[in-house]
């Protein structure tokens, strides 16, 4: 799903958002992207998991399951110029038309 | 004049379309560099003698970059060839990040010029209040207004995503098992980007928020709040299932507003306004 335009607005989607709906004028918020850093490990235990915890938890060790794990570091920014660049749609989950 | 027009147009397309191959080479060059890191463990001569790199690859990574000193500078050139061994990497890197466009809502509205673009840790002026001309009556006294302005500085954020695969993919040569690692690449690091650009404006409490009761119409409430200037470029960044459900408005009759991009229609005697979402 791509999104698409409607009279001049462009409509995103995005898996970031499961609840609100951000309308935004990009014309008055900053922004730029720097650098990606790449880096590796064969040796680390990670939690393969999309919610890790803090404190004891069962790790996978890359080097037992014969695994890589590759991390990339991205540096970017972004700020608001004004307040009123930006309106927040929330709790849309359920409601549609 | 019209054929000088047409012509001007076509060079200016074949330019873009070579920038956009020569971007898409570096983005899978970048991606061979990261499954090359991620074989080497770390190790990148390993890699290398291994004959894993391609060989302008492998000169990215030999090269080497000179010491610097503590005050910053390089100690054997000129301060402006710091770090210039890393320019490569770089722009590999750029391709990249460029190619993000098609994997997260960041990136899409960066790559696309929306965003006015501000150099990090700069202090950002901005008017918040314009200067004001008047058109005076004769013998009347022109009034001076202020410039307020208003200061703001683009501070670095740092967005960690990790991928986790098989050795025994990363051995593999096929072109599918390097579209994988690719994808599944971008899109963790887009991803994890668009978390931390949305949640930063939703936890901003100056920003105006009201609950739902209808997608549409609070979207339409929300373009209306907005304020906005000439030069807007409106966008409205929401979970794939509105998109989905604002794909599939229906008329009162039942009546799929099918995909135009601009245009008004009429329905009985209605009349949408409507446009195109791509699903």
């Amino acid at each position: 799903m791509t999104g698409g335009q409607d009279s001049g607005i462009q409509y995103i989607a995005t898996d970031a958002l499961t609840d609100d709906v951000i309308v935004l004028d990009a014309a008055q918020c900053a922004a730029n992207s720097d650098t990606v850093l790449l880096d590796s490990s064969d040796h680390a235990t990670l939690q393969l998991s999309d919610t890790p915890t803090d404190g004891a938890s069962n790790g996978t060790s890359m080097f037992q399951s014969n695994m890589r794990a590759l991390r990339a570091r991205r540096f970017w920014a972004f700020s608001l110029l004004r307040p009123a660049a930006a309106f927040v749609v929330t709790d849309v989950s359920g409601i549609t038309g | 004049m019209f054929g000088l027009y047409w012509s001007t147009e076509v060079k200016i397309d074949k330019r873009i379309i070579a920038h956009r191959i020569e971007n898409s080479a570096k983005a899978s060059q970048f991606v061979s560099l990261a499954k090359a890191i991620m074989l080497g463990g770390g190790r990148m001569l390993d890699t290398i003698d291994a004959g894993c790199l391609p060989e302008k690859l492998a000169n990215i990574v030999r090269s080497g970059v000179p010491a610097g000193t503590g005050d910053g500078a390089d100690s054997t050139a000129t301060p402006d060839g710091w770090g210039a061994a890393l320019t490569e990497y770089q722009s590999l890197a750029n391709a990249w990040v460029e190619s993000l466009s098609t994997a997260g809502a960041f990136d899409k509205m960066l790559s696309s010029g929306a965003f006015v673009r501000v150099p990090m840790r700069q202090s950002i002026r901005l008017v918040s209040t314009g200067a004001t001309g008047y058109s005076p009556q004769e013998l009347e006294a022109t009034p001076l207004t202020a410039l307020e302005l208003d200061s703001a500085q683009l501070e670095p954020r740092q967005s960690v995503a990790m991928v986790a695969v098989t050795r025994e993919l990363l051995l593999r040569g096929d072109t599918a098992s390097f579209n994988l690692l690719g994808a599944e690449l971008k899109k963790a690091v887009a991803l994890e980007v668009d978390r931390s650009f949305t949640q930063s404006i939703l936890d901003d409490s100056n920003v105006q928020s009201t609950s739902s009761s209808g997608v549409s119409q609070d979207i339409e409430a929300a373009v209306t709040s907005l304020v906005t200037g000439a030069n807007a470029r409106i966008h409205v960044i929401a979970p794939p299932f509105v998109i989905k459900a604002l794909a599939m408005l229906r008329s009162p009759g039942g009546k799929v507003l099918r995909h135009r991009r601009d245009g008004w229609s009429g329905f009985g005697n209605s009349v949408y306004r409507y446009g195109r979402i791509d699903r």
